[in-house]
């Protein structure tokens, strides 16, 4: 049995992101958690669904939604109830309950990327120009479940001891037990990694270095300029700023690095239904952000001042059900 | 005469911040083929000295070097461990961190990815080290998922995808259960004869690899090398090092030693006591058994301190342990044997609480639970200062006042009270986790494979250490694929497989006449006899 592509889903993961971060409309809403629900239910079904998790985290996000809107938002013309001299509004409780369906969409798809993705062949697939941080990468991802065991080990030991864990005092005997057993656990992974000869193809050349560092300073300054500019919404930086990220960014991945004679085991092509997903993705994320673009109203929902719910885009809609398209190719036959 | 394959030349060094050196001007050849083993007692030097075959030592170590180490005619004074990777492959100690990816076949591809050999040769070399090591069922598996002894094997396979002319392996079997030793030790001994590689390495656990050696280089406390063939360093190394056939044979005064079972069967001195000893068993058949025994008496044993009845447990819907039912009793040692994942662990874990019965009942019948727990890795308790703050710590939590000098006394560690706990060594670590948990004043003292890592030295006075507190009056369970030991100390020997108890008494019924699990000198002695400490006994 074979499995998607990491690649595939990280597309459907973006897809399904984004219109869920600019649009409110509660139609657009609620196909977005229902798609997210059945590729779930289908994609992966020794994933344990957990339903009364799933109801319970949007019991939880819609309740704090609610209450966070309902008493920071004074406007709206419905007005619920008066809490001292504050008008509670419906106006404000509508939208803080579709906020947090949202909120709980978007978990619910980062948990199913998440389950979905094979991370160390993520990495694996990463440009060979970054091989050395693609293999260091997954090393320290394949660390984690060793750090997770460990944890338990010591928790328990302790607890034998008749230690209990009741504040911030009581972390002492398990974070330095911690330590010292992952820093051992480190030191063995990193002389593993030195006596497999890694690193042995990378030429270290002073003038190597240099490059490097001036590309990496173009694209690390550029980039800050570039969030700096966005949250001034500031468009005379923005574009400098941002040629200069992408110019660091491109001499970065062009230096000579160990890359250029390192060698692959395996590479990772695509399936046809890899593409199939992801060029559905691609195209259900560009129609949403033409429709966004050009009718932002058909996929937003504005309650203020008047609680009303207009129709949706319909493109908008057809768009993103092409999201589901994950759910044909159920687990095992990818 | 074959050419040395590593020549050490007047290596001196001392570690970063040592006050004294750990190797002092050693001198070392290895022929091209050779099967070369290091022994010696923790803290002798031997990781030190195999991590300088492929620069381990000093460059990623640090500290000062004196000497030359030239191996397959590089110096390692001008090239990096990195660069040793087409010389030595290296084998560590520990199975669980020295796999790096997540898919067995990625991980033997790693090393030759970073040196750039072409796709084509690595596919066909990660075919051949998968047939090599006898993996190749286990290609696509997680590591995680493996076996300690198939994680060796993979990571043997890793080493050897480079192709290098010599594989150093520093104790890859002190880890490991007897099967998983077997298979790596059968592995091992497969490429030195069949593909010539040449194999340097270092082991506590003499009776699997001692026959195979070629030559063996005995490393004393001080670091000073003796060598010699096997017999010669058997003839000469502390009996306690050796074997339990060849301890034998040095303690009665035997020539030549024998190394393996077969040699001790074939040998006409040892033909000669099984028989006289047959005959002293049958008569005192009749009395059950022969009465010889280094164990506490079992009829001193006390009130029962813990009751198991028809227990069972469910992880995560599987059914680990079925229907098991035991008592232990004051002074009595349960020894809980079987392979890895027979639910050994499991079931001291359900006996602190850790986790929930399935069905059945624990019971305590002193009223309430007073366990000590020491587990796998005794570095997980360690967090203090020192030893004696640590002993501290576990008395504050339990509400009791301790003479913290004397419970270190008990474990012949009242030297160690101001030491910080990780500069000891692991059987001293171990001890000093045993009366770490004891100063709760437990009445029941629960271990999870004590002797794994242990040296025999340290070994021998664990044995020690564990026979006093049963005549103290201690209950004890200890998890553990050491049938010596287990023969040595225990009065119960509880075997599980399939979910359940496979086999229950004492240890004169439960490990005789078994290919796995009775003791060396079982196997050549027969009978109920099972330890060396027995037949020197019985001897006039």
């Amino acid at each position: 049995m074979t499995r998607l592509d990491s690649r595939t889903w990280c597309f459907w993961g973006i897809a399904t992101m984004v219109p869920m971060l600019v649009a409110r409309h509660p139609i657009v809403v609620l196909e977005l958690l229902g798609i997210v629900l059945l590729v779930r239910w289908l994609c992966m079904p020794r994933v344990d669904m957990r339903w009364s998790w799933i109801v319970r985290i949007a019991i939880i996000f819609a309740v704090i939604g609610v209450l966070f809107n309902a008493l920071t938002v004074r406007s709206g013309d419905q007005v619920a109830f008066q809490l001292g001299s504050w008008d509670i509004t419906w106006n404000a409780i509508a939208y803080g309950f579709v906020s947090g369906i949202a909120m709980v969409t978007l978990v619910l798809t980062g948990i199913t990327v998440a389950a979905a993705l094979d991370w160390i062949a993520l990495m694996r697939v990463l440009p060979r120009r970054i091989a050395p941080l693609a293999a260091s990468g997954s090393v320290a991802w394949s660390f984690l479940p060793g750090a997770s065991q460990a944890i338990t080990d010591i928790r328990e030991a302790q607890a034998a001891r008749g230690h209990q864990l009741r504040g911030g005092r009581d972390l002492l005997p398990i974070v330095v037990p911690l330590l010292d057993t992952s820093l051992s656990r480190a030191l063995t992974m990193s002389e593993a990694l030195e006596v497999r000869g890694f690193g042995a193809a990378t030429p270290t050349t002073s003038e190597r270095t240099s490059r490097i560092g001036f590309w990496s300073a173009l694209c690390l300054g550029g980039g800050l300029m570039l969030a700096y500019a966005i949250s001034l919404a500031d468009m005379r930086y923005v574009w400098p700023s941002a040629a200069a990220f992408l110019v660091g960014l491109t001499g970065l991945v062009r230096s000579p690095t160990q890359a250029n004679i390192t060698t692959r085991y395996r590479e990772q092509h695509l399936s046809r239904q890899d593409w199939i997903i992801t060029l559905a993705s691609i195209l259900s994320l560009s129609i949403f952000l033409v429709v966004f673009i050009t009718n932002p109203g058909g996929v937003a929902f504005s309650p203020y001042p008047n609680l009303e719910l207009v129709a949706p885009d319909y493109r908008a809609i057809l768009a993103l059900a092409l999201l589901l398209v994950p759910a044909a190719f159920p687990a095992g036959e990818a | 005469m074959s050419t040395p394959i590593v020549s050490i030349d007047q290596l001196s060094y001392a570690w970063p911040e040592a006050d004294q050196p750990t190797l002092h001007s050693l001198d070392w050849r290895i022929d091209e083929g050779a099967f070369a083993l290091l022994i010696g007692r923790s803290g002798s030097g031997k990781s030190t000295l195999l991590r300088s075959l492929n620069g381990l030592v000093p460059h990623f170590s640090g500290g000062s070097f004196g000497g030359q180490v030239v191996v397959n005619g590089v110096n390692t004074r001008h090239h990096a461990p990195r660069d040793f990777a087409r010389h030595v492959g290296f084998v560590f100690q520990d199975p669980e961190a020295q796999l790096l990816t997540s898919r067995v076949v990625d991980d033997i591809a790693l090393g030759m990815e970073q040196l750039g050999i072409p796709p084509t040769i690595m596919r066909k070399r990660v075919e051949e080290m998968l047939d090599l090591v006898g993996a190749a069922h286990l290609r696509d598996r997680s590591p995680e998922t493996l076996s300690g002894g198939e994680r060796q094997r993979v990571a043997i396979a890793a080493a050897l995808a480079i192709h290098p002319p010599i594989l150093v392996l520093d104790e890859p079997t002190s880890q490991l259960d007897p099967w998983g030793a077997e298979e790596v030790i059968a592995a091992l001994q497969r490429m030195n004869d069949d593909l010539g590689l040449t194999v340097v390495m270092s082991e506590h656990r003499l009776e699997r690899v001692l026959s195979h050696a070629d030559t063996v280089r005995l490393l004393d406390d001080d670091g000073v090398p003796t060598d010699g063939s096997p017999q010669q360093i058997a003839s000469i190394v502390a009996p306690v090092a050796l074997p339990p056939v060849a301890q034998l044979a040095r303690d009665l005064g035997l020539n030549p030693v024998p190394l393996t079972v077969k040699q001790a069967r074939n040998h006409p001195e040892f033909m000669a006591l099984r028989e006289q000893l047959a005959e002293q068993s049958s008569l005192a058949r009749r009395g059950r058994s022969h009465g010889v025994s280094t164990r506490v008496d079992g009829d001193t044993l006390g009130d029962s301190v813990l009751k198991v009845s028809q227990l069972g447990i469910r992880i995560e819907k599987s059914q680990i342990i079925a229907d098991i039912s035991f008592d232990v009793h004051q002074g009595e040692l349960v020894a809980l044997m079987g392979r890895n994942g027979s639910g050994k662990t499991t079931l001291l874990r359900a006996l602190m609480g850790f986790v929930s019965p399935w069905s059945g009942d624990i019971t305590f019948p002193g009223g309430e639970r007073r366990i000590g727990y020491v587990p796998q890795r005794s570095s997980t308790l360690f967090f203090c200062e020192t030893l004696g703050d640590e002993l501290r710590f576990t008395a504050k939590k339990h509400g009791v006042q301790i003479d913290v000098e004397a419970r270190l006394a008990e474990v012949d560690l009242a030297w160690a009270i101001d030491r910080h706990p990780s500069t000891l060594s692991v059987g001293e670590r171990q001890r000093g986790a045993i009366a770490t948990v004891l100063a709760g004043n437990p009445d029941l003292l629960l271990l999870d494979e004590p002797t794994r890592g242990m040296d025999p030295w340290h070994k021998r006075q664990l044995a020690a250490v564990l026979r006093n507190l049963q005549q103290r009056g201690l209950g004890i369970i200890m998890a553990t694929h050491d049938t010596e030991l287990a023969a040595e100390l225990a009065q119960t020997v509880i075997m599980l497989g399939d979910g359940g108890i496979v086999s229950l008494g004492p240890p004169d019924d439960v490990l005789v006449d078994s290919l796995t699990y009775s003791t060396q000198i079982n196997k050549v002695f027969g009978a109920d006899w099972l330890t060396v400490d027995q037949i020197v006994q019985a001897v006039p």
